[in-house]
């Protein structure tokens, strides 16, 4: 059995929660689909039908924002690795 | 280090609080004063409804009065026309009598200045002829013979004179 | 050892809520006692604009009459009936997040809720509401049978569900202005002397923006679903 020093063990965790938050950062493809596709669908809606512009538009936002959990998730989990642990 | 500690009872008493506060200092006097102001609004849109039935009503009556007042001056109108007609025709009708008995009189005024024209002329032609006769005899006539001879011209006489007046 | 010497960034005296003072020995944050300036800061406004209300409104008392307007219409179009009984939650939550996303563009101030305290705050404070709301509008057992619909075995999942909605609705907040706050913070990190106006622009106040109307809109929309 190796025996690690503290401060490799350290360095180990460090180490893995960078990686962790660089990886917690792909779910924000997740989000940015989503919120890409449902933009797309609010100009379409837009188009279709100008007059109701402003209704389209907050809908849209609000259901961007929910699309959004993942990533905002993905985003303070990162925060948190990057600066609650490492710290 | 912790995301999440007891400060969340400090945001919460934060956030309970200024509900308190603006519902107290914001949210109950703004309304208040749009409620107001829609009561406000309210009522003066009912009562320029019932001003302005009003009106109609007074309007209304207006109308009627006034058309009642026209009725009336027609009437008067028509009946001034018509005593006006009576008028007229009553002073045709009495200067046409006038007229006529200005006309009868002026007759008989005639016919009284011929019959006594036709008297002087008379006497006039009797004393004429009665003085060429006498002349004419060259002597003065007697009284039988006067009379003889002036019945005579007098029963030739109205051939003449009256023939043609 | 360190061939290479990087600059330390120390997010949390930049961005992170940082206890500055004690009452009964409990730290207060920094962001907490912004958010108390803020609350301050909006009930004296709000006593100036009331002291003379007028049948006649002047400018301000015009946008304050519309803003609340816009607020209790957009209540009674997601929750028909409750746009007045709503107005000083609601109303408080629009204009209290608002400014505090806001906040961030003056120097020196944190965001209130950039803190994960004050976000969580709003949330569970909303979830309690509209689970009160809930269970005040369909009765304790209509509220209780409506955790078993459609099929009694989704019990442990709708209450999940329902239980994960307020961590969402406060971690989505909390992660955009934090977030920006970091992008912001490191922007001016990198470039020192620089101050990151488009950043602040586009994450103070448009993201800001748009999530207070965010945070609001969805707290409308879970009393509304909880209640029917």
């Amino acid at each position: 059995m190796v025996e690690f020093s503290p401060q490799v063990i350290e360095t180990i965790i460090k180490a893995a929660a960078l990686i962790g938050a660089g990886l917690a950062l792909i779910a924000g493809i997740g989000a940015g689909v989503g919120q890409g596709y449902a933009a797309g669908k609010a100009v379409e809606s837009v188009a279709r039908q100008p007059e109701a512009r402003g209704i389209i538009t907050i809908t849209m936002l609000i259901g961007q924002a929910v699309a959004e959990s993942t990533g905002i998730y993905a985003l303070v989990f990162a925060l948190i690795l990057l600066f609650f642990i490492i710290l | 280090m912790s995301l999440l500690d007891h400060n969340i009872i400090w945001a919460t008493i934060n956030f309970l609080v200024l509900m308190y506060l603006l519902n107290r200092f914001l949210y109950s006097p703004v309304m208040k004063i749009m409620e107001e102001r829609r009561a406000k609004i309210e009522g003066d849109l009912d009562h320029a409804d019932r001003e302005r039935e009003k009106a109609n009503e007074l309007r209304q009556e207006y109308k009627t009065k006034l058309a009642g007042a026209e009725e009336e001056a027609r009437r008067i109108i028509e009946e001034g026309y018509q005593k006006a007609q009576e008028k007229r025709e009553e002073i045709i009708a009495s200067a046409r009598q006038e007229a006529k008995r200005e006309q009868e009189r002026a007759r008989v005024e005639i016919a009284r200045a011929q019959a006594e024209a036709r008297a002087v002329l008379r006497d006039e032609i009797s004393d004429l002829a009665l003085l060429a006769a006498g002349r004419f005899l060259q002597r003065k006539l007697t009284g039988e013979e006067h009379e003889a001879l002036m019945e005579k011209v007098v029963q030739e006489l109205p051939q003449e004179v009256g023939g043609s007046p | 050892m360190n061939y290479i010497h990087f600059a330390t960034f120390d997010i949390q005296a930049e961005s992170g809520a940082q206890p500055i003072f004690e009452i009964f020995g409990w730290p207060v944050n920094d962001t907490i006692f912004i958010g108390w300036i803020i609350s301050l800061g909006l009930v004296l406004f709000s006593i100036v604009v009331t002291r003379n209300l007028a049948l006649r409104p002047g400018r301000l008392q015009n946008a304050i009459e519309l803003l609340l307007e816009y607020i209790i219409d957009t209540t009674e179009g997601l929750l028909p009936g409750g746009g007045k009984k709503f107005l000083p939650f609601i109303g408080t939550i629009a204009l209290y997040i608002g400014i505090s996303n806001l906040v961030g563009v003056l120097p020196l101030a944190k965001n209130p809720t950039a803190d994960l305290n004050t976000t969580v705050a709003f949330g569970l404070t909303v979830f309690l509401v509209s689970q009160g709301y809930g269970m005040q509008q369909k009765g304790l057992w209509r509220y209780i049978k409506g955790f078993a619909e459609p099929v009694f075995f989704l019990l442990p999942i709708n209450i999940i569900g329902e239980l994960a909605k307020p961590i969402s609705h406060s971690f989505r907040l909390f992660g955009n202005i934090f977030g920006g706050s970091v992008i912001i913070a490191l922007a001016a990190f990198f470039v020192p002397g620089f101050i990151p106006v488009p950043f602040m622009a586009w994450f103070d106040i448009f993201i800001g923006l748009v999530q207070a109307l965010i945070f609001t809109m969805l707290a409308i929309a879970y009393i509304s679903v909880a209640s029917e």
